[in-house]
């Protein structure tokens, strides 16, 4: 069996780095913190988007609809008419902002 | 192999370093032989010491009594030695290794116990070709003398694996050693 070169050293080298204790460097510490806080807000991020995430097919189709029906009624006097027109214009407001969101989240 | 007692162990297991400083002692030859033989290289051998006892008394705790201490040891520090080959591109023999392994292929004193220097040289231009595991086999198994039971326990191979692995490193050993003129006629 060869022999250990400085045996004695090496006892006493290992002797010392059992006695001190594992420093975690401060750039480790920060770097640890801020990576856990940047997961969890992308992780909060995906589940805003997947929340607010409508599917693509069904929104097209309620926009076709909304787009295509003219929402009045030969009945309807025309203040009742004009309501409807802007309830319309309303949704189809909205149907837009939900398709910016898709789109964004597709980005994502 | 020196064996360690059990109330050394179950002293350092409490924390008692005097008691890990028996352990150190007692074992760092073994260690550093392994290392040696598997790193060809001086320093190398002596940092896998030094992490191999540091990784020990983290993990004495988790020792578990029924198998062998020295075969624990051995793992780790059969662990770290595959970690630094994977790492650490292995530098080729080079023409001095080769004058000294034939120095010591000559020598009439069969007894004679190699220096560190000599074992780096031996191991270079025997065992360079051989894989990680090839190389570990063959040194526990020819160099420190291990059965093949311990073998398993430390590598986590099987017999036939641990056959194999030999097998394939004594073919390429007895193939280098054929190409530099060592071979029976």
């Amino acid at each position: 069996m060869p022999q250990v070169p400085d045996a004695d050293a090496l006892t006493d080298s290992i002797m010392a780095a059992i006695d001190t204790p594992r420093q975690i460097p401060m750039w480790l510490t920060v770097l640890r913190t801020v990576s856990s806080v940047a997961a969890v807000v992308l992780m909060l991020m995906f589940v805003h988007l997947e929340s607010n995430a409508v599917d693509t097919d069904d929104a097209s189709a309620d926009y076709l609809e909304v787009a295509s029906s003219s929402f009045e009624c030969e009945e309807c006097s025309p203040a009742e008419n004009y309501n409807l027109r802007r309830e319309k214009m309303r949704i189809m407001n909205e149907r837009k902002i939900i398709k910016k969101k898709i789109y964004a989240s597709f980005d994502f | 192999m020196q064996q360690i007692d059990a109330d050394i162990i179950s002293r350092c297991k409490a924390g008692d370093k005097a008691a890990f400083r028996t352990v150190v002692q007692n074992c760092q030859g073994m260690v550093y032989s392994l290392s040696l033989k598997m790193l060809a290289d001086v320093e190398e051998a002596k940092d896998v010491v030094q992490d191999t006892f540091i990784k020990v008394w983290q993990n004495i705790g988790n020792y578990d009594d029924r198998y062998g201490f020295n075969t624990w040891v051995y793992t780790i520090a059969s662990r770290l030695c595959l970690d630094r080959l994977r790492k650490v591109r292995p530098i080729g023999p080079t023409e001095v290794d080769e004058r000294i392994f034939e120095t010591v292929a000559d020598d009439s004193d069969p007894e004679r116990q190699l220096e560190s220097s000599e074992w780096v040289s031996v191991v270079k231009v025997m065992a360079d070709e051989l894989s990680g595991k090839q190389k570990l086999v063959f040194t526990l198994s020819q160099l420190e003398g291990l059965e093949t039971a311990q073998i398993t326990e430390i590598t986590g191979l099987d017999a036939d694996q641990i056959k194999s692995n030999l097998y394939a490193a004594k073919k390429n050993i007895r193939e280098r050693l054929i190409q530099m003129g060592y071979g029976k006629d």
